[in-house]
């Protein structure tokens, strides 16, 4: 690196879970790797959540010992709701609050994101944060075209052999490069607008409240009624001293049903279910994020010449009830370091010699999840009953089971049926459950 | 010519986005954001444009440990030469601030200019320039707006005061507080950081002095309270006027004129 120009092995666009992953792996290897992040810090732009460990741990043997994780989660509910109904399933395991805590965890994103930076950074990784990329810089023309470097706001430009682009869902900077670069998916991106607020409230509150051992966490998915004519659902996390709770509606659902996200968010509060968990809490922030849930076959070709995309700006997210991301962005992360390496060794950063990074992820668990739920997205879309009248039907079967009356219990239980199956189509029931079979 | 110009900087409480409860569960006042302040900022510009035109050095200087930002590796980010922290874990009113950045500068050693901001939302008032330029025995301005002509030994600066501007001329060395009012598009526009010197910078470290360091152990760091002297009681009379009354009424007006 001359005081003139900076020219380093590996640039990488975004300090989050998939850059950073990338950037230590690099690093630890001896290589001069420098990441570029547009907000004040690591982390600074995004929100809390759930995050799977397995291969963190992997990185970082033991890591929950040193990061700030708010809370392992031992307990798990889904639950569907009627307008003033639940029904909710309700598991968990003691062994999940043991080590290696199912490797589920709740974290607070700026607070673990810089964390997560520092490890990068002692490995010996540079991290320029507070600085925005505007493009990646390409020289050559047709299929020679190759990325060298970022454009930096401003007049500066970072030179690189390659430049990993992971710079989120809906990420400008790997957008433009995948379009130039001819990395660009076979269907455009479907995104979700992610919602979210946390709320404040002392952490014996929240232990009693959600029914937990202190130090142990619960997440919760919420399937039903607040979220009408939505492709989405609802989640509450709880932190050590705060609970997030928000949803994630797919953006074409929100703008097709007229809907204002702090309208939904609103509704979702209220909902008497909802409403108690976050009773005498104080609104601390709240925020939003764009969730690429298009699935495997929005997915970009992750190498071009000189640049690989990784996590959210690769659209490695899935969005089944399981909802993992950061675990795949980190994972895209090892493997897109592993593939620089490679490269390094043959002397060639052209796709060509990027492919391994493409080998590896096609072969991954990761993809073969994307893969599982392929159909997932033109499911929901085409089957709406399923987030809509289903879950409404289901919160009332049982409430209506159980509602006491005069009545001779042949007699409840048979217009509780009645009702349950009220206007539906059997033929489409049965169609639709085999369906969203592919769900789970 | 080069000029060396010596820059205080102090990260400020951000008043800006005041939204919400300002208590927190427990009743008690949640902290602010913390930033740059901006009229520091502002003097740091300056300062550097001088520096780009008639080459020299820019120090930085500030007192404390950083809380949220780092105002004075923001300052080498920015293109400053050097920069100097002076450690004090008490909270200091304006006079001992004032000291510690006197025996700060002195130990920096020959400089042309002293620049700060004017003002700072912190209940550090505006004072902190002029108790300076006592304590070095420099010539002070406050509200200055821009420096118009820097030459050896001497410094105009335009003010901006009520109804217009003045000029004033002040013998170098001097400490300016300056108050600038940023127009859209305003040259006086603080640069960003720059990405290269963040590289470069990040770790580099920062040489602090301690007050015992500076020779000033054992100084009060408060001012203290030396004394109260009652005002005498005022002695007002009252008298009622009846409003139905012209006559009275206008009795009224007369006694008061």
């Amino acid at each position: 690196m001359s005081d003139e120009q900076v020219k380093v092995d590996v640039l990488v666009v975004g300090a989050g879970p998939a850059g950073i992953s990338a950037a230590l792996c690099l690093a630890r290897r001896g290589l001069e790797v420098v990441v570029v992040e547009r907000g004040e810090s690591a982390g600074a732009k995004n929100m809390g959540g759930l995050l799977y460990g397995t291969v963190l741990n992997q990185l970082i043997p033991n890591f929950h010992e040193q990061a700030p994780v708010e809370r392992a989660v031992t307990r798990r509910r889904i639950v569907f709701l009627g307008p003033e109904r639940q029904l909710a399933l309700d598991f968990g395991s003691e062994a999940w609050g043991r080590a290696p805590f199912n490797h589920t965890w709740t974290v607070h994103r700026p607070a673990f994101d810089r964390w997560f930076a520092g490890q990068a950074e002692a490995a010996g990784a540079g991290l320029v944060e507070g600085t925005v990329v505007e493009r990646v810089l390409l020289e050559g023309e047709g299929a020679a075209r190759r990325a060298v470097g970022v454009q930096l706001r401003g007049e500066e430009q970072f030179r690189a052999d390659v430049v990993l682009l992971a710079d989120g869902a809906h990420g400008l900077v790997s957008q433009a490069a995948c379009r130039e670069l001819g990395m660009a998916g076979p269907k455009p991106q479907h995104f979700a607008l992610g919602v979210k607020e946390t709320i404040g409230l002392p952490a014996g509150v929240i232990e009693d409240r959600f029914g937990l051992e202190p130090g142990q966490g619960a997440a919760i998915d919420f399937i039903g009624a607040p979220f009408e004519n939505l492709i989405g659902g609802g989640f509450i996390y709880t932190q050590q001293e705060t609970v997030s709770l928000g949803f994630a509606g797919r953006l074409e659902s929100l703008q097709k049903a007229g809907l204002e996200p702090g309208d939904v968010l609103e509704r979702f509060k209220q909902h008497p279910e909802v409403r108690r968990y976050l009773r005498g809490g104080e609104l601390l922030e709240y925020s939003a994020h764009m969730i690429p849930e298009g699935g495997i076959d929005c997915l970009p070709q992750f190498a071009g010449n000189g640049a690989l995309v990784l996590g959210d700006a690769a659209g490695l997210v899935n969005m089944s009830l399981y909802k993992e991301g950061t675990n795949h962005a980190m994972f895209s992360g090892t493997q897109a370091a592993e593939a620089v390496l490679e490269a390094r060794e043959r002397g060639d950063f052209s796709r060509a010699g990027l492919a391994s990074y493409e080998r590896r992820m096609a072969g991954s668990a990761a993809l073969a999840d994307l893969r599982k739920y392929r159909e997932l997205p033109q499911i929901l879309e085409s089957t709406p009953e399923l987030l809509g009248l289903y879950p409404d039907r289901v919160s009332r079967l049982l409430v209506d089971y159980f509602t006491v009356t005069e009545d001779s219990k042949a007699d409840v239980q048979k217009r509780a049926l009645r009702e349950f199956f009220q206007g539906l189509s059997k033929l489409k029931l049965v169609r639709d459950l085999l369906r969203a079979r592919k769900l789970l | 010519m080069s000029y060396h110009i010596i820059v205080v900087v102090r990260e400020v409480w951000d008043t800006r986005d005041l939204v919400g409860e300002p208590l927190g569960l427990d009743g008690v006042l949640k902290p602010l954001p913390r930033r740059f302040d901006p009229e520091d900022l502002n003097s740091l510009e300056q300062a550097l444009q001088i520096k780009d035109r008639e080459g020299g050095s820019v120090t930085v200087l500030s007192v404390g440990q950083p809380g949220e930002v780092d105002v004075l590796r923001e300052c080498l980010y920015r293109g400053a030469d050097e920069a100097f922290r002076v450690t004090t874990d008490e909270d200091l009113d304006t006079g001992a601030r004032a000291a510690l950045l006197a025996a700060a500068i002195r130990r920096i050693g020959a400089h042309d200019l002293v620049l700060l901001g004017v003002s700072v939302p912190e209940g550090e008032n505006s004072l902190l320039a002029g108790e300076l330029a006592g304590r070095l025995g420099h010539a002070q301005l406050t509200y200055v707006d821009s420096l118009t002509e820097l030459v050896p030994g001497q410094v105009t600066c335009r003010r901006e005061i009520e109804m217009g501007s003045e000029f004033v001329r002040l013998p170098l060395p001097a400490v300016l507080a300056l108050g600038v009012y940023l127009l859209k598009d305003d040259p006086r526009t603080p640069r960003a950081a720059k990405a290269m010197l963040k590289l470069k910078l990040k770790k580099a470290p920062i040489p602090e002095w301690s007050a015992a360091e500076l020779g000033l152990a054992g100084e009060p760091r408060r001012m203290r309270l030396a004394g109260l002297t009652a005002l005498p009681q005022r002695n007002v009379e009252t008298h009622d006027v009846d409003a139905g009354s012209e006559a009275a009424l206008a009795a009224l007006l007369r006694d008061i004129r």
